[in-house]
């Protein structure tokens, strides 16, 4: 077990690198000079070259790759003298918008996209898993039929459809939720939660669709496995041939999908956070990439990429303890 | 100046008085406005004391420390949180645009060869956490602007102020000897070259005054030490910034801030259709709102009667417009120019903007509510359609009596995309076939800015600095001596030495409304060369929360959009 | 000895798209109490689809007519749930595949415990677990204590058949069903499941319904074969009657088609459907 965790750390260090370097690369080769962009009307060559500095631009493309790099590891100091900053290990950049640390940038998003996430897995799980047992269970009802539409329905419509359409029915129209607005939870927890809703829904929705037609296709394929055959030859109760025999197998490419689905939603939900003014990691995203903001760019694909690479590595091991057959050392 | 309170009755009526008293007070140079008669509870009404209001918008302040941020939105916000030594009027003032004194007890003296600027503070000025505010402080504050990371802001500062060659800043170099403070409460300036125009530069953010020492790194960064009425409360970046009273900010010391609401709530990163529905909605707290420029989309439902009284439309002060390359044949011939000055069917462009509430079209380069507007259409049509046929015979004089071709930079957004259909529209009349270089939105000021990179034409904006003159919208965009390679603003990139000297004369003049009078027939002049064709004056289009009251426009801080300082509520029970 | 199981005129019909079809048509036979049957047959001739017909695990596009009963109770007007108690208790099935029947998320020790549990309602875990070692080493699995933690996959092909089978007799069941039990086994490992299900029976008492389509597997155990073609009993016999003596062209045809180890070398003779073989009798 070790060496295989061993193993896959060393694969997840390596990807990473990957990915970091390829965004940089990128970055690097194909955007516009944020300097010029920083540096706005009333623009003097001077005054760009002078941010350029500031911001380390004039440097060649692998030392400020490596500066970046070893930042991570060790930190860096930006500015010399009284205006010297220090930034801590593992260290993200500076904004070049803002001035502030990615890092703290991240530390002040964080918990919304991670409430955004969780509240929307525990919906998604209960209607998509639940809806699509039962129209598995029901094959060919109404239910079944509805369920399915339903599903295809959620699959298919954007989600900023969605967003603004229900934000429009339920609040102005109906006036049931108020609109947004940022409240901290100490602050005003009912409110705090009201917030949440809508985005809640409409994140659910779209993954409860995924979900529900993946749990029914994998239960009526479990169905048909000779095991269940064998479980009801047994005289087993349904309920039983159900819950323990066809479920467990049929759910367990489910729980392996929603480990890299929820990792990478930790990431941000970029269009549900922009629509419903959620001041998360995924607009952060959003934000920084119109405006050029190239180490919050960096910053965000760099944790991002950690995430889902992490939620791999995890599920991953949690599936090794889920489905015997794939457990490691096990021999015949 | 003129401003617009939509009132169904009164409006056309309004309309016909303001029209002719502006033309009459902007012309000499002293933007005079007439108000239209404001009814007690309308949106012009005296703000009640107590209440906090909310403002939703959808991008962050770009900084805290005024030293840094410099654009309409956060120069508005500064006022609530900081004082300079001069600083616009009021947006409720007879003359919004006029530079008045705030720290300063005047406009400051001008020593006889223009060199030396002396002001005065007044008495019992404090920082919110009550230390006296001296002439030390209003240094330190100003020589802020020479830290290479930190003065990214206003360039006038530096600009303008005589410096040591190699000065970065009081963190890097200590003391600036150019700024003298003989005692506590003068400070003097001195001045590389004459520059009438310093109460305006006295009046930019990076005039606000911080404690000596302060401020270095990333001090201010989350925080704000106030001299203003306001100050910070709580800050959580891409979230919500709220501002509380500075209980050591004397009322009896300003005269331009009214400082009637209890607090600020500015809750950033909403979603711009969001805040239209929110303000339409008027839901809870959000009568209480003010909001940024509502979204075209909007403005259907804007008909409906219930929102008459709350609908704000006034005209703005950034100047759209299409500049030539005089560099690219055949743009090089002024024939040619003023040929495209006649085609073009600025009605046309007018619409796609969004029609008549969104924007007017402009004639000049100055815009209307800027301080040395002058009136005149060089290149006049009917309906402003555009006159093909004088069009068509200057391109015959010209020797291009079937058009040529001519590539025009722009953007893909729907707005800009529809003024650059407008335009191609227009002159493929006159036999002109225009192509369109699409840029994207962030590299598109890079690449017009370029003389290397750029094409033939380009439609872009510009927004003075101050709306006290017109110094900071005629230099920039016609002074051939002002031209770069990277960053450049003339975009036609003439450089006529009559226009040059002419700006140095105008520069020069020490008398404001002389000195305005200057800039309306410099801009009279220039445009005969038809460097620009100047297409339109956006519009800010607003709708207050129906408790708000005391809203003004600001063309000077808030390029025409909502003076802060004069906002407050009717009832501020309410919401 | 007295009739264990009683199938008359058993007509199975499914809905498909092209209508009806009968897979099974008008099948008779008894069963004594620890008696054998072999029942013989093609794929595709009924004879899954009888076994599964008498366990009441047809799937819902079929119907049945006729009569099923066990122990003089009539299996086809029982309602489901009466039928269930039967099924795995009274009467076991164990079928082709051992791998896929196994459920791969649970050891087979649960999985012996399970069906014993099912139809012993009182009975604790332990005694259960205890049950199900005792079952596993019924059926020569050694170290069965030990093993009885383990996963299917972590037993080769005849010892998962092994394991079918103990879970089968834990329930000491009257009527065991052997659907195809060989034919994904080995050779060798054939002989030894076959002699496995001869020593449960001599041990048990246990009735036996053995379905293949090798005649080598039936004729090695059955006492009793019913050979059917098309749904169709065609010959019904005595096992050794059949062998020696076939009456019915079909079974000749079949037997023929078996290759002998002292045949000599010559055509091997398919069944000739052309040359009108079979068919009602």
């Amino acid at each position: 077990m070790v060496r295989f965790l061993v193993t896959r750390l060393a694969g997840m260090v390596g990807v990473l690198f990957l990915v970091v370097l390829f965004t940089y690369a990128i970055f690097f080769a194909l955007s516009p000079d944020p300097a010029v962009q920083i540096c706005g009307k009333n623009c003097t060559p001077e005054l760009i070259d002078q941010i350029r500095t500031n911001l380390g631009l004039d440097r060649p493309f692998y030392e400020q790759f490596l500066g970046f790099l070893s930042g991570l590891f060790v930190g860096t100091t930006y500015g010399t003298g009284a205006n010297a900053i220090d930034c801590a290990a593992p260290c993200l950049g500076y904004s070049f918008q803002t001035g502030q640390p990615v890092l703290e940038m991240f530390e002040q998003r964080f918990g919304v996209s991670a409430t955004l996430a969780v509240g929307a897995a525990v919906l998604w799980l209960l209607m998509g898993v639940s809806g699509g047992m039962i129209a598995a269970i029901k094959k060919g009802t109404w239910f079944d039929r509805a369920a399915t539409g339903a599903a295809l329905g959620g699959v298919s419509i954007p989600n900023y459809v969605l967003a603004l359409v229900l934000q429009y029915v339920l609040v102005v129209r109906l006036g049931w939720l108020p609109f947004p607005q940022a409240v901290p939870f100490a602050a005003d927890p009912g409110q705090w939660f009201l917030n949440f809703v809508m985005p809640w829904l409409v994140l659910a929705f779209t993954y409860a669709s995924m979900y529900q037609r993946l749990t029914r296709a994998n239960v009526l394929d479990t169905l048909d496995e000779n095991f269940v055959r064998t479980a009801r030859a047994k005289g087993l109760a349904p309920r039983l041939v159900w819950r323990r025999h066809a479920l467990r197998p049929a759910l367990t490419p489910v729980v392996t999908l929603f480990g890299m689905d929820f990792a990478g939603l930790l990431g941000g939900a970029i269009i549900i956070e922009t629509v419903f003014g959620l001041n998360g990691i995924g607009k952060m995203a959003s934000d920084s990439i119109t405006k050029n903001d190239q180490p919050v760019i960096m910053g965000v694909t760099l944790v991002a990429a950690f995430l889902v690479i992490v939620g791999n590595v995890i599920v991953d091991i949690v599936y090794t303890t889920i489905d015997p057959r794939v457990r490691i050392g096990a021999r015949a | 100046m003129t401003r617009r309170v939509t009132r169904p009755a009164l409006r056309a009526a309004a309309f016909g008085v303001a029209a002719l008293l502006a033309l009459g007070a902007c012309s000499s140079g002293g933007g005079g406005g007439s108000s239209t008669a404001s009814t007690a509870g309308g949106l012009e009404g005296e703000p009640a004391e107590g209440g906090v209001v909310q403002v939703l918008q959808n991008a962050d302040f770009s900084y805290l420390d005024p030293a840094k941020g410099w654009d309409g939105g956060v120069n508005n916000f500064y006022r609530l949180v900081y004082r300079t030594l001069t600083t616009p009027a009021s947006g409720s003032a007879e003359d919004p645009n006029e530079i008045v004194p705030d720290l300063a007890t005047d406009t400051g003296t001008v020593s006889d060869d223009g060199l030396t600027w002396t002001f005065t503070l007044k008495d019992g000025l404090k920082f919110d956490n009550g230390d006296p505010i001296t002439s030390a402080e209003v240094k330190f504050g100003v020589s802020r602007a020479w830290d290479p990371e930190i003065g990214i802001g206003s360039p006038y500062a530096k600009q303008v102020i005589d410096a040591p060659k190699d000065y970065e800043g009081p963190y890097k170099s200590g003391d600036l000897p150019t700024i003298e403070t003989p005692d506590d409460t003068t400070i003097v300036f001195h001045l590389k070259a004459p520059f009438p125009d310093f109460p305006a530069v006295a009046s930019q953010p990076n005039f606000a005054p911080f404690p000596v020492g302060s401020g270095a790194g990333d001090e201010f960064l989350n925080d704000i030490v106030a001299s203003g009425p306001y100050t910070l409360d709580e800050y959580t970046p891409g979230s919500v910034i709220t501002l509380v009273r500075n209980e050591n900010w004397d009322a009896a010391t300003d005269e331009v801030r009214t400082a009637k609401p209890d607090g600020w709530n500015f809750q950033l990163g909403l979603d711009p259709a969001t805040i239209d529905e929110r303000l339409l909605a008027g839901q809870g707290t959000d009568v209480n709102a003010i909001g940024g420029n509502l979204q075209p989309a909007t403005l259907a439902r804007l008909q409906d009667p219930k929102y008459k009284d709350r609908l704000v439309d006034w005209p703005g002060v950034c100047t759209t417009y299409m500049g030539l390359n005089t560099t690219k044949k055949p743009l090089d011939d002024v024939k040619v120019r003023q040929a495209i000055s006649y085609a073009v069917d600025k009605a046309a462009v007018q619409n796609g903007t969004g029609g008549t509430m969104l924007a007017d079209i402009a004639s000049t380069t100055i815009p209307e509510s800027v301080a040395g507007f002058k009136d005149f259409d060089l290149y006049p049509s009917e309906g402003n359609a555009g006159d093909v046929d004088k069009a068509k015979e200057l391109l015959a004089e010209a020797g291009y009596p079937d058009g040529f071709e001519m590539t025009l930079d722009m953007r893909t957004q729907p707005k800009l995309q529809a003024q650059a259909e407008a335009v191609q529209q227009s002159l493929s009349r006159v036999g002109i076939k225009v192509t369109f270089n699409p840029i994207d939105t962030s590299k598109f000021y890079e690449t017009i800015g370029t003389p290397k990179l750029q094409n033939d034409a380009a439609i872009t904006g510009w927004c003075p600095d101050w709306a006290s003159s017109a110094s900071t919208v005629i230099p920039p965009l016609f002074d051939g001596r002002r031209i770069t390679d990277k960053g450049n603003s003339n975009l036609a990139q003439i450089d006529d030495p009559a226009i040059n000297s002419a700006i140095d004369d105008a520069l020069a003049i020490t008398d404001p409304a002389a000195a305005n009078e200057a800039w309306g027939n410099l801009d009279e002049q220039v445009l005969t060369e038809a460097p620009i064709v100047p297409l339109l004056v956006e519009k800010v289009v607003l709708l207050p929360g129906e408790n708000v009251t005391g809203v003004y426009s600001s063309p000077g801080v808030a390029t025409g959009g909502l003076d802060y300082t004069g906002v407050g509520l009717k009832d501020p029970s309410k919401g | 000895m007295s009739t264990l199981l009683e199938v008359e005129d058993l007509t199975i019909t499914f809905r498909t798209a092209h209508g009806p079809v009968d897979v099974v048509d008008g099948l008779s036979f008894t069963l004594e109490q620890g008696a054998s049957l072999g029942i013989v047959g093609e794929s595709g001739s009924g004879k899954s689809m009888t076994s599964l017909a008498v366990m009441g695990l047809l799937p819902p596009t079929a119907s049945l007519r006729g009569r099923v009963s066990l122990d003089g109770a009539d299996l086809t007007s029982l309602p489901e749930s009466k039928v269930r108690r039967l099924r795995g208790d009274r009467m076991s099935m164990i079928f082709q595949d051992p791998l896929s029947s196994l459920n791969p998320y649970y050891s087979v020790g649960m999985q012996i415990e399970e069906a014993y549990r099912a139809h012993r309602p009182g009975v604790t875990r332990r005694q259960a677990h205890k049950v199900a070692v005792e079952a596993m080493e019924r059926v020569h699995i050694a170290d069965a204590a030990r093993r009885v933690d383990h996963y299917p996959h972590q037993f080769s092909g005849g010892m998962r058949q092994r394991v079918m089978i103990a879970m089968a007799l834990s329930t000491e069941p009257d009527l065991l069903i052997a659907d195809e039990p060989t034919t994904a086994l080995d050779v060798t490992v054939q002989a030894q499941i076959l002699d496995l299900l001869q020593e449960v029976r001599r041990e048990t008492g246990t009735a036996l319904i053995l379905i293949s389509h090798d005649l080598a597997v039936v004729s090695e155990i059955a006492e009793d074969v019913v050979v059917m073609r098309h749904g169709v009993a065609v010959e019904q016999a005595p096992a050794e009657r059949l062998f020696s003596d076939p009456q019915h062209p079909y079974t000749r045809a079949l037997l023929d088609a078996v290759p002998r180890i002292d045949d000599e070398i010559g055509e091997l003779r398919g069944i000739d459907a052309a040359a009108g073989v079979g068919g009602k009798p």
